[in-house]
């Protein structure tokens, strides 16, 4: 990384809490945050997407940010928080535990995100930023909720079930 | 997108609805050719289209709708009937201008091939009309004062125009009363203002037929002389017009719409005042050099007295565009203000109030809401009415194509859809009708005399709603499809073996695959095999599908069966463990608790209800669903019987909530595939019911014995 050669650009993030790790998501990629409202099943869904929320008269599916990345459910308090992201024109709603705060980052404080060997969960960080002496997990809504990713999961199942082999 | 991008978009638009009614309209003037309605309304659409032409130089539309107006004009004009050849050559014409429109489109620089010769045609028969006419078009110049306009040239001078004008604005307000307005026109006309459709004498005959009286002065000053003379370009820049008419300022303007801004001047006259008020509103400065020869050409256009009714009799359907994109936020809009207003009317502590008043702006908040919502559902909603229209077009043409006479009966024109769907249902029926006239009907006549039929074909097209889906078919009482001849094709493209013991919707859905004809001669119409299985495609990218039914001998019936993506549905409310669902009404045949004695349960087939002799399967939702409900027996619920595709299922749910019209929304994208729910509501308290598709729901055996 050269980054003394690097023109510093600040890019605003707005940050949230799953559990203890912090995360955050470029800011013109969120549509609005609301708080934890009613969530209609859908069955024959993956579980980690919870159903259906009315949105002022649109229907929008809820994931659960928690079991997306296979973290242990837990029930919702008054911290928690759907974070509305608008990828591709699709609206899709995304609960997290708390969120934090908008922050600007110097594009000088990211860093590529580590490697874990093959867990699939780094596809969704785009980069880690560290802010005072936090490290924030920057997501790439894109691949998080890709407009197909029902499809493209299955993919990648399949995959590294035939890679497996 | 620049401005002038912009313009030329609406522009396109316009036009190809302007062709689109042109279209239907020749249509219906064929079969009336004395509606004389019709022809002024198929003379404005090309009127209209010639100036828009021009304006964004399509000169080859521009030109050939010209020469169309013309003949148009003079069949307008005369009242003459209209010889049936002459007829079809208007049938022909606007073929061209559809043609050449898509060439204009995509810039192809040939033009069809029928453009020149129908041109031509055109023009003959315009010289044929003109010539015969000669002493028609010498009596209308006699109406002006001035025959020779030569011997006009001798008196010059700006006193001259502004005496004349003033002069008639002083004339015509001593005569003025009430309800009419005196206006003075300034024109200062672009040398190519013949291109963007403008005509002087048109124009002023136009104004004049809604004018009580009016009076023009030209200046024919800068006209040049006869070796310089161009036709196409106008000589007369500058008319001075008063007129006296009932219309307002606004409606004066519309017949300025082919000029530009610039071109044109409107003055009220205010009525009674004084000489010198007048002279002071008259532009001076631009009337001095505007005018220096000028000749009274029309000069009161003989009472056409102020017929209000020339103006109404013309029922113009009046339109806005609107994004649907914006249709779609004030649907959403509108939902939060049903669910707001359902919150107060159901709030306990407003209800507690127990007032008169309170309770009653409160009905009447919640008339005007459902008034409102109602009004702005049916909004994306279009009568099928204009796509059939279109079909009578495509049954003439085939009809006279293939030489075989044709009924074509419309029913259900009044039903509605969608509008995005509209737009892609032309083209798969276009091939559904032309197929069943081209293949359906019998070849001769005599066949179908043979056959004890009358020997003009008949062709229904018909739209109808049926279990939650809008179904739009097409029969004809033509031969009906040959089974073997399928089969037998079919086993020698290889499309299927012979083995397989296939039903008749299987034979005839064979049909459908891509390179399938079974016609014996390859028509230009049809039989070529790349058709039926794009209409599927097409018709399946609508989330719809085709069915054909055919009886040998009688005829084939195509049924294009569509979901309604957006339309509203009467849903019945049904309870399974904690969720409320929806079914669609229309598909509901019953719903009952039904006693143990008639509930049965077929080992491995799973639970039946005997009704009526029938014994229909019972799906479980909550089996269905994976809902961890109670698991209650079918008689401490309530069975909902409902026609699918593949016959009657009972549903099983724990309780019915209710009836109510609902919206139907999409779950997005990432829930599309779920194919056992269609879609969702959103109910009057702000929770969402899913809308259940139930031709997927299919009872769950393994289930049940697992």
């Amino acid at each position: 990384m050269n980054q003394n050669t690097l023109q510093t650009k600040r890019e605003r993030y707005l940050t949230f809490y799953l559990g203890n790790e912090q995360y955050g998501i470029a800011i013109d990629k969120i549509k609005e945050i609301i708080a934890m409202m009613k969530i209609t099943n859908v069955p024959k869904i993956p579980s980690y997407m919870r159903g259906v929320i009315n949105l002022r008269g649109s229907i929008i599916p809820v994931v659960d940010t928690r079991l997306r990345f296979n973290m242990e459910h837990r029930e919702a308090d008054m911290n928690t928080t759907i974070i509305i992201v608008e990828v591709e024109k699709v609206s899709i709603g995304s609960i997290v535990d708390r969120v934090e705060e908008v922050s600007s980052i110097d594009s000088s404080n990211l860093s590529e995100p580590p490697k874990f060997g093959n867990n699939i969960d780094t596809d969704f960080i785009s980069c880690v930023a560290q802010i005072e002496n936090q490290v924030v997990m920057i997501l790439d809504v894109l691949k998080l909720f890709e407009a197909d990713e029902l499809l493209s999961i299955e993919q990648i199942q399949q995959k590294q079930i035939t890679e497996g082999l | 997108m620049t401005k002038q991008e912009q313009v030329k978009a609406i522009f396109i638009e316009e036009a190809g609805e302007i062709i689109e009614k042109l279209d239907i309209d020749i249509i219906h003037f064929e079969e009336n050719s004395c509606d004389f309605n019709l022809l002024n309304e198929i003379f404005r659409g090309v009127h209209t289209l010639k100036g828009n032409a021009n304006a964004f130089g399509f000169t080859r539309l521009g030109e050939f709708v010209h020469h169309f107006e013309d003949v148009l004009d003079y069949y307008r004009s005369t009242k003459e009937s209209i010889e049936e050849h002459n007829l079809e050559l208007f049938v022909a014409s606007v073929d061209v201008i559809k043609e050449i429109m898509t060439c204009e489109l995509d810039a192809i620089d040939t033009l069809p091939e029928s453009y020149l010769d129908c041109l031509e045609k055109i023009k003959i028969l315009l010289a044929i009309k003109k010539n015969k006419n000669i002493p028609f078009v010498e009596e209308l110049k006699n109406v002006s004062p001035l025959n020779d306009l030569a011997s006009e040239f001798g008196f010059s001078c700006d006193e001259q125009v502004e005496n004349g004008v003033e002069k008639s604005i002083q004339e015509y307000q001593a005569v003025q009363t009430e309800g009419f307005n005196l206006y003075k026109i300034d024109l200062m006309l672009d040398v190519d203002c013949y291109k963007r459709g403008f005509d002087h004498l048109l124009f002023l005959k136009n104004l004049g037929e809604m004018a009580k009286s009016i009076e023009s002065f030209f200046n024919m000053q800068s006209i040049d002389t006869i070796d310089k003379f161009k036709s196409d370009e106008s000589g007369i820049s500058q008319v001075s017009i008063v007129i006296l008419t009932p219309l307002s300022y606004d409606e004066v303007e519309e017949f300025f719409q082919f000029l530009f801004d610039n071109e044109y001047k409107i003055t009220l006259i205010k009525p009674k005042e004084s000489e010198k008020n007048v002279v002071s509103v008259l532009p001076v400065a631009s009337l001095g050099h505007v005018a220096s020869a000028a000749t009274p050409i029309l000069s009161n256009i003989p009472n056409i007295v102020t017929n209000k009714a020339v103006a109404s009799v013309v029922s113009q359907k009046s339109t806005i565009r609107i994004d649907t994109f914006k249709l779609d936020e004030l649907f959403d809009s509108i939902g939060e203000l049903v669910i707001a207003q359902n919150f107060i009317a159901q709030n306990e502590k407003i209800n507690l109030i127990e007032d008169e008043s309170i309770s009653r702006t409160i009905e009447t908040l919640s008339k005007i809401t459902k008034k409102i919502q109602d009004r702005v559902m049916s909004l994306r909603m279009v009568a099928i009415k204009d796509t059939f229209e279109k079909m009578q077009r495509v049954v003439r043409d085939t009809s006279k194509k293939t030489g075989k006479e044709v009924h074509l009966i419309l029913q259900g024109e009044d039903t509605e859809i969608d509008k995005t769907m509209i737009d892609s249902l032309s083209d798969p029926l276009i091939h559904i009708m032309r197929n069943a006239i081209d293949h359906g009907l019998e070849a001769d006549a005599d066949e179908r005399l043979q056959a004890g039929k009358n020997v003009a074909g008949t062709v229904t097209l018909k739209a109808f709603h049926k279990s939650g889906s809008i179904v739009i078919s097409a029969s004809d009482d033509g031969r009906g499809i040959n089974k073997e001849k399928v089969l037998r094709k079919a086993i020698e493209k290889g499309v299927i073996t012979g083995d397989e013991n296939l039903s008749d919707s299987q034979i005839f859905a064979l049909l459908m695959q891509p390179g399938f004809s079974t016609a014996d001669t390859i028509s230009d119409l049809s039989g070529r095999g790349v058709g039926l299985d794009v209409v599927k495609t097409s018709i399946e990218k609508l989330r719809g599908k085709i069915e054909i039914d055919s009886t040998e001998g009688k005829g084939t019936t195509f049924s294009i069966i569509l979901p309604l993506t957006l339309a509203i549905i009467d849903g019945m409310l049904v309870r399974c463990g904690d969720e409320i669902y929806i079914i669609p009404t229309l598909s509901v045949v019953e719903s009952f608790r039904p006693q143990q004695e008639i509930v049965h349960v077929l080992k491995e087939k799973g639970e039946f209800v005997s009704l009526r002799g029938q014994y229909i399967p019972v799906v479980r939702l909550s089996d269905v669903f994976n809902l961890n409900a109670k698991r209650i027996e079918p008689w401490e619920g309530i069975l909902v019987c409902v026609e699918t595709g593949a016959g009657r299922i009972a549903i099983m749910v724990d309780e019915l909530v209710g009836r109510q019209q609902v919206v139907i929304k999409t779950l997005g994208k990432a829930l599309v595939k779920l194919k056992e729910i269609s879609g969702g509501a959103i109910l009057g308290n702000g929770d969402i019911a899913l809308i259940l598709n139930v031709d997927e729901l299919r009872p769950i055996t393994e289930v049940t014995h697992v």
